[in-house]
């Protein structure tokens, strides 16, 4: 019994990396005002240049870096379009989420197909060194926005970019900033989850996780410890999910699937009213003259 | 005028540069693409043929398209089209299974079934979001996939067809199809319900005072609530429009196109129907146009795939670019800022 809980919770740590490192990336984003619901396009992205790379390169850290870079670049055009043209940011995200769709699976049938990884990362007494680097980040991220000046900073933005502006601090900036972190975070979920999780890219391979790390970040109240409890709820709902449909019982394997999904909406639900909301979340920033 | 004119270039010039960057691709893939949109243009409307499945796909893709822009004229961002189709396309198959009786009657029925099987599945998001504030972008995608594998259990399970491995459901006897209305195509009256529909939806937003408070509601909240307006019954009501629009595309699909209910039948007709509301700027003429074109991509997309070396998801990532092109506004933006520019010259 003792084993088989420790093997659980081993797996549900595992499992949860991936979406930890999306969730941060979110994290990141909406704590200086920007809703990311392109997460999932910024994802799938990461997966597919994480195998690409790694492939190429034989090594898993620079197949992560690189999806870092190209989705960090995406980032950075998502916040170009949001900051510079005022764009709708859900509607955007959820069209980069598309974009990220289409052109990850376009390009994987044209180039990539059943391609391999290779290798993957060194682990650690039993777990992946990304996990440890993950969990790091939430520490440090808690550090960053409660002890530092660029996150007081950056949640300030988030709050009441007006201010921030009239004591001479670049909203603009601060948001670009950001999206490039954000976007780089969430590329390299995408890469730990096709390079370290599994070790090949397959199409739509992210399965919604881009959402879920945006409930995660809701169930934790936009704070870095809080994400974490989100993200491991739900690491819960896919662990459980993989050995219900391992099991091979009487519980149908379509249920077992949609466990997450339903998890998901449930924590909404229960955590959506507690949850303040940075006041200046989705708000297009228009500087006064 | 240059404001009339804007009305119609704006979304050209977003199609315009959408396909150019697909071009990008296309060259990077190694194909010309000019031959691969020549294929592509061919496939959606070279024979009388390609011209009514081009309508076929219209039809499906306008009333997901018209379950966005119900929704979004409320405020709300539904992208949850996909699920409430597979939701509806279930509904809809139940009764044809389930319900023996004259083929008119139970089509009907089954249409009625796929109307208020999306609708509930939409309403579900509504009550949740008056409810409990629950962001409606997640709640939608979470239970796409939801819907997705209920399906998927359904017809592989409960209402498999048993004399078949495959994920999908014994096929329907014809007299549950719906008619072909042009002979020798597979054009069928699921077209000119898919118009009735829109034309129900121009006249409950212009002429209806339900429809003028819907979109009090979408244009500002509060005003709303001042006006006596109530937000969230309004919620409430475009949710469960929106569901039953997308729902009906899904019984459409099923009885007048596939004839029976497949595991993944949905085949991101949902996520076409975004692109379908934003380029025809969530108007039921615009989006007759829209879908007009998304439907020549997805038919002309099937033609790419099978006759170049271009996969036809170039098609879904050209969809992608012009709902991000329609977004930035590119023409209006740029045209903006060369008119400043010029007042600028002349006022320094």
């Amino acid at each position: 019994m003792a084993d088989s809980i420790i093997s659980f919770l081993a797996a549900m740590i595992r499992y949860s990396t991936p979406l930890l490192f999306v969730a941060l990336g979110v994290l990141v984003m909406e704590v200086s005002g920007i809703v990311n619901m392109g997460a999932e396009g910024m994802m799938i992205i990461g997966c597919l240049t994480g195998v690409v790379v790694t492939h190429h390169l034989n090594n898993a850290w620079l197949g992560g870096l690189a999806a870092m870079l190209v989705a960090g670049l995406f980032g950075l055009l998502f916040g170009a379009l949001v900051l510079e043209f005022r764009i709708n940011q859900t509607v955007l995200g959820v069209a980069f989420n598309l974009v990220g769709a289409g052109l990850t699976t376009t390009l994987n049938r044209a180039f990539f197909d059943g391609m391999n990884a290779g290798t993957t990362y060194g682990s650690f007494l039993g777990f992946p060194i990304p996990t440890y680097i993950a969990i790091g980040l939430v520490i440090l991220a808690w550090v960053a926005m409660y002890k530092m000046k660029i996150g007081v900073q950056m949640r300030s933005v988030g709050e009441n970019p007006v201010v921030v502006e009239s004591v001479g601090i670049s909203v603009k900036k601060l948001r670009y900033i950001a999206c490039a972190a954000g976007g780089a975070l969430v590329g390299f979920g995408g890469a730990f989850l096709s390079t370290g999780i599994l070790s090949q890219f397959t199409e739509n391979m992210t399965d919604g996780r881009g959402f879920i790390a945006l409930a995660a970040v809701t169930f934790g109240k936009y704070t870095p410890f809080g994400t974490l409890g989100g993200v491991l709820v739900f690491g819960i709902g896919e662990t459980l999910s993989y050995r219900l449909q391992a099991g091979g019982g009487a519980f149908p394997y379509e249920f077992a699937l949609m466990l997450p999904y339903i998890l998901t909406v449930l924590a909404l639900c229960a955590f959506s009213r507690n949850a303040k909301d940075p006041a200046a979340l989705g708000v297009p920033y228009v500087k006064s003259h | 005028m240059i404001k009339k004119s804007s009305k119609v270039l704006e979304p050209i010039t977003s199609i315009l540069l959408a396909f150019l960057v697909g071009s990008l691709v296309i060259v990077l893939i190694g194909e010309d693409p000019l031959s691969t949109f020549r294929v592509m243009f061919s496939g959606a409307f070279g024979s009388s043929v390609n011209i009514s499945n081009t309508l076929v796909k219209t039809t499906t893709l306008t009333l997901s398209g018209l379950s966005y822009a119900f929704a979004f004229r409320c405020g709300l961002i539904n992208i949850g089209a996909e699920g409430q189709m597979y939701i509806g396309a279930l509904s809809a198959s139940v009764v044809v299974l389930f319900m023996p009786g004259p083929g008119f009657l139970v089509v009907i029925l089954a249409l009625l079934a796929g109307f208020l099987g999306g609708a509930i599945w939409g309403l579900l998001v509504g009550v949740l979001k008056v409810r409990f504030g629950a962001n409606e972008v997640i709640t939608t995608v979470m239970l796409n996939y939801a819907a997705q594998y209920l399906i998927q259990w359904a017809v592989c399970g409960p209402i498999q067809d048993p004399n078949s491995n495959a994920a999908q459901t014994v096929m329907f006897e014809d007299t549950y199809w719906m008619h072909y209305i042009l002979p020798g195509t597979k054009l069928h009256t699921g077209f000119l319900l898919m118009i009735l529909s829109l034309v129900f939806f121009g006249i409950f937003l212009w002429k209806t005072a339900p429809g003028f408070g819907m979109q009090i509601v979408g244009q500002n909240n509060q005003a709303a609530a001042y006006a006596g307006i109530s937000v969230q019954k309004n919620t409430l009501m475009a949710m469960f429009m929106a569901g039953g629009f997308a729902g009906l595309a899904g019984a459409i699909e099923v009885l007048g196109v596939q004839h029976r209910l497949l595991k993944g039948m949905a085949s991101n007709f949902g996520f076409d129907g975004i692109a379908v509301a934003l380029l025809g700027a969530n108007h039921p003429v615009g989006m007759f146009l829209s879908g007009i074109l998304l439907g020549a991509m997805k038919s002309g997309g099937n033609a790419v795939q099978m006759f170049t070396r271009v996969p036809s998801s170039v098609v879904d990532l050209i969809r992608a670019l012009v709902i991000v092109f329609v977004l930035i506004n590119v023409l209006s933006k740029v045209l903006l800022q060369v008119k400043k520019e010029k007042g600028a010259t002349i006022h320094g």
